[in-house]
């Protein structure tokens, strides 16, 4: 009896140290990792700086990521024009070839007007009359990205150049409101940075 | 007796496989919508409302007195044409080597190599320092000794548009931590920024671009004080 009973047990393989692993990794990815989210693309690589701050949005608040990549590479454009792309969340990246190609500015622009009208408001505190909403604006733009392309953002979210063209085919002059209680002006902005580790 | 106790050993032990597939099933969902971004932090910044509609000009935001700091490439020396410069910009175009300069002062060096993808953290964390040391100096140079931090004189930061981000942002950084160190704020709420010193962005000085207007822009920042 004690003989077929051993037999038994060598046929059987243990599986509780397997499954104590298998629950520790899984544990581990868990608690580490964050599951994928789209309104952060991978490719982007944020400069480092030194006072970046974990910040809180205020009670009421949401926040909008504008990912903005280009280079300034050589090797990157060698004889075409310079290339930037201005991506929100998912579905929606809009590209920019060159000097004068200013559609991804209208798309963002048109973007921006959509989530003004649809967010809740506040007065300026600098008692302008301008209706300022209740969103933060995070520029995650890339480190090696062409500063021009994260200066005309913050120009086409304070909403005073028109990145749509006049009569006489010119883009990007100061836009000209009725009132400043016209202007969807965005001036909350969060850059996006990483601090170096010392060591 | 014998085979009573066996039968209740098979009642006690459960089946493993089901559960053991579920958590297969789980490890390998983990393993695959996992990622490791670093640890990404914001500088929040506000732009000005205050400047009436028409703050798209230049003129509106050129401080009084010279607290504009410049950004431009290295290896451009003054003095040229700007058809030098623009040739320079379409020959080399890359920027591994950036100068800074506060208004007339001396200008440092930045290593913007060293702050790309590949370098490693103590690398990025020395040219950190280094730019912050040389701006927090010049910027005591400059200090009026205002009651208000808001009252003191704006900084301007003119970075030539071709630059990449990196050397604005770092520059930006470092003037916001000088500012954090004199008023003792964090400066990560909008509330703080309102009563802090004004530090922009000056607005982009080409609109409608041809490329040869870039050697413009390079000999004005290059000659800007």
């Amino acid at each position: 009896m004690a003989k077929k009973k051993i037999e038994q047990a060598k046929d059987e393989i243990d599986l509780t140290p397997m499954i104590d692993m298998i629950f520790l990794i899984i544990i581990f990815f868990i608690l580490a990792g964050k599951i994928t989210s789209d309104l952060r693309p991978e490719k982007i690589t944020v400069p480092p700086t030194k006072t970046a701050l974990k910040t809180e949005l205020p009670p009421g608040w949401s926040k909008v990521v504008i990912n903005v990549a280009g280079t300034t590479q050589t090797s990157q454009f060698k004889g075409k024009p310079p290339r930037h792309t201005i991506t929100i969340g998912k579905n929606a990246t809009w590209t920019g070839d060159g000097y004068n190609d200013f559609s991804s500015y209208q798309k963002l622009r048109q973007f921006l007007d959509r989530v003004y009208n649809a967010a809740d408001k506040y007065d300026d505190p600098n008692k302008t009359g301008i209706q300022l909403p209740m969103v933060a604006v995070e520029i995650r733009a890339d480190s090696e990205c062409e500063y021009r392309i994260v200066q005309e953002v913050q120009q086409v979210m304070s909403d005073t150049i028109d990145c749509f063209p006049d009569a006489n085919g010119k883009h990007m002059l100061p836009k000209k409101h009725a009132s400043p209680a016209d202007m969807k002006s965005f001036i909350d902005i969060r850059f996006t940075s990483r601090k170096p580790k010392k060591d | 007796m014998a085979v009573n106790v066996r039968e209740e050993d098979e009642e006690i032990k459960p089946d493993m496989t089901p559960m053991i597939d579920i958590i297969f099933l789980l490890l390998i969902f983990f393993l695959l919508t996992t990622k490791f971004i670093p640890d990404e932090k914001f500088i929040t910044s506000l732009l000005p409302t205050n400047k009436g509609q028409a703050n798209t000009s230049q003129q509106d935001i050129e401080p009084p007195e010279d607290c504009n700091i410049m950004v431009y490439p290295a290896g451009m020396s003054r003095g040229q044409q700007p058809s030098f410069y623009d040739n320079e910009w379409k020959t080399k175009r890359e920027v591994r080597v950036a100068k800074c300069r506060v208004g007339a002062g001396l200008e440092i060096e930045i290593q913007g190599h060293l702050l790309s993808f590949g370098s490693s953290d103590a690398k990025k964390w020395a040219v950190v320092q280094e730019v912050h040391a040389y701006l927090h100096e010049e910027l005591k140079k400059r200090e009026q000794g205002s009651a208000l931090r808001k009252d003191e004189d704006p900084v301007v930061i003119n970075c030539f548009s071709g630059m990449p981000w990196k050397y604005a942002i770092l520059v930006y950084d470092a003037v916001r931590e000088y500012e954090r160190q004199q008023t003792g704020k964090g400066l990560g709420n909008p509330s703080d920024l309102l009563e802090a010193r004004e530090v922009n962005f000056a607005p982009p000085r080409i609109r409608d671009y041809h490329e040869w207007e870039l050697g413009n822009e390079l000999w004005e920042i290059i000659h800007k004080k």
